[in-house]
């Protein structure tokens, strides 16, 4: 059976709005604070929503999660999904302008993530593009162990928008490991690890990538996703968390923690063996979506088909 | 056999590098990307395991990393340097 991607080029990292567009809402953020940019996203996600090329990168998922609409329902939750996409990326900007967001977590999350960092084994935290995932990471704040983000930060500017407000990636609470950098930023991601410190990482999305990827059952479908965090977790016996971020209102978020990953020792090199610890993420995933149908935030048909 | 041989027979073993005789391993080829043995980045993983685990070699940081991963021979002297 070969897997295709059906349209996985369709992702870019480029936002909808130009670089002078975000200027002014980082303008009226610090003019006037997180409503006024609600307000000015209401009419911009308005817009947007308008225009059927930028409804088309939503509608599998769309339709996969709430089924065959009519136009205005499809405009309706299009809208509703961008919006809540739009709020989230203004209180990204709020947090790196002002400051100001509160993450929180159940304490017997909070209780599950002290238990396992004082193993002193390290962590892989591995989450998805939903919620405010780049925001979540700040409920690890009070743990005192390095940490690091593996991001891809894009040719175009989605990724660079809380990065712009701060001086320099110094200032931030935690390393940036670039995956394109050399040996694909393994050897940074194991130092983490060595050291006890929290590794986090998106496994939602394969930037195009051949290898390491297996697919996994996902809303009735399949998608490609990486291996490499189950890789790693099984060659240096690290746990796995499983959890997402969402939010909850304006400038809150909440982390939920939706499970644990234990991936055993000597897997190998086989991509396959570790399909099953990938399908445990996707079925975490599975969760999320059906809790928070509007804070999945992947703008592309991320579907395969088969042949 | 020498250290050479030992690092090449234990890296087709655990790896699985099934189509691969150890004796075809040429010193000086990169250990990763589409030239000389062909692993990927996630391979580096098990490599850094191995070299603690095999030969008593712990790769510290990631400079250190970075030059003891670009070959057989490179990775040799890594090992013979810290035993």
């Amino acid at each position: 059976m070969s897997m295709t991607p059906k349209d996985n080029t369709a992702w870019s990292s480029r936002s909808l709005a130009s670089a002078f567009a975000h200027k002014i809402f980082y303008y009226a953020i610090r003019i006037a604070g997180r409503g006024i940019a609600y307000f000015m996203l209401f009419f911009v996600v308005g817009f947007y929503t308008c225009i059927p090329k930028v409804r088309n990168r939503s509608r599998e998922y769309r339709t996969k999660r709430f089924g065959k609409r009519s136009l205005l329902g499809e405009l309706t939750d299009c809208f509703r999904l961008q919006m809540e996409f739009g709020k989230m990326l203004v209180d990204r900007a709020v947090m790196g302008i002002l400051g100001e967001f509160i993450m929180s977590a159940t304490e017997q999350d909070k209780q599950k993530l002290a238990d396992l960092i004082a193993q002193g084994r390290g962590l892989i935290l591995i989450t998805a593009h939903a919620g405010c995932w780049q925001l979540g990471i700040s409920v690890l704040d009070s743990f005192d162990v390095p940490k690091a983000v593996v991001m891809y930060k894009g040719d175009f500017d989605e990724d660079k928008q809380y990065f712009e407000h701060v001086e320099s990636t110094d200032e931030l609470p935690f390393t940036i490991i670039d995956p394109r950098s050399p040996m694909g930023g393994t050897l940074e991601m194991m130092d983490i690890l060595k050291k006890g410190g929290i590794l986090c990482v998106t496994g939602d999305r394969n930037f195009g990538s051949h290898k390491g990827i297996v697919d996994v059952n996902f809303m009735d479908g399949r998608i490609d996703i990486p291996i490499s965090a189950y890789k790693i977790a099984s060659a240096m016996q690290v746990p796995i968390v499983v959890a997402f971020s969402y939010r909850t209102g304006a400038g809150h978020g909440r982390i939920w923690i939706s499970r644990l990953i234990d991936v055993p020792e000597k897997m190998g090199r086989n991509t396959e063996a570790y399909r099953p610890y990938a399908q445990q993420f996707a079925d975490g995933m599975d969760d999320f979506v059906k809790a928070h149908p509007f804070q999945f935030y992947n703008f592309f048909n991320m579907w395969v088909d088969t042949e | 056999m020498s250290l050479k041989d030992k690092i090449k027979t234990t890296l087709v073993k655990e790896l699985d590098l099934i189509d691969i005789n150890p004796a075809e391993i040429n010193d000086e080829a990169p250990l990763f990307g589409d030239e000389g043995l062909g692993l990927d980045s996630l391979d580096a993983v098990e490599i850094v395991v191995l070299a603690q685990k095999f030969f008593n070699a712990e790769i510290e940081d990631i400079e250190e990393g970075k030059i003891a991963l670009q070959s057989i021979n490179s990775l040799a002297k890594f090992i013979e340097e810290k035993q």
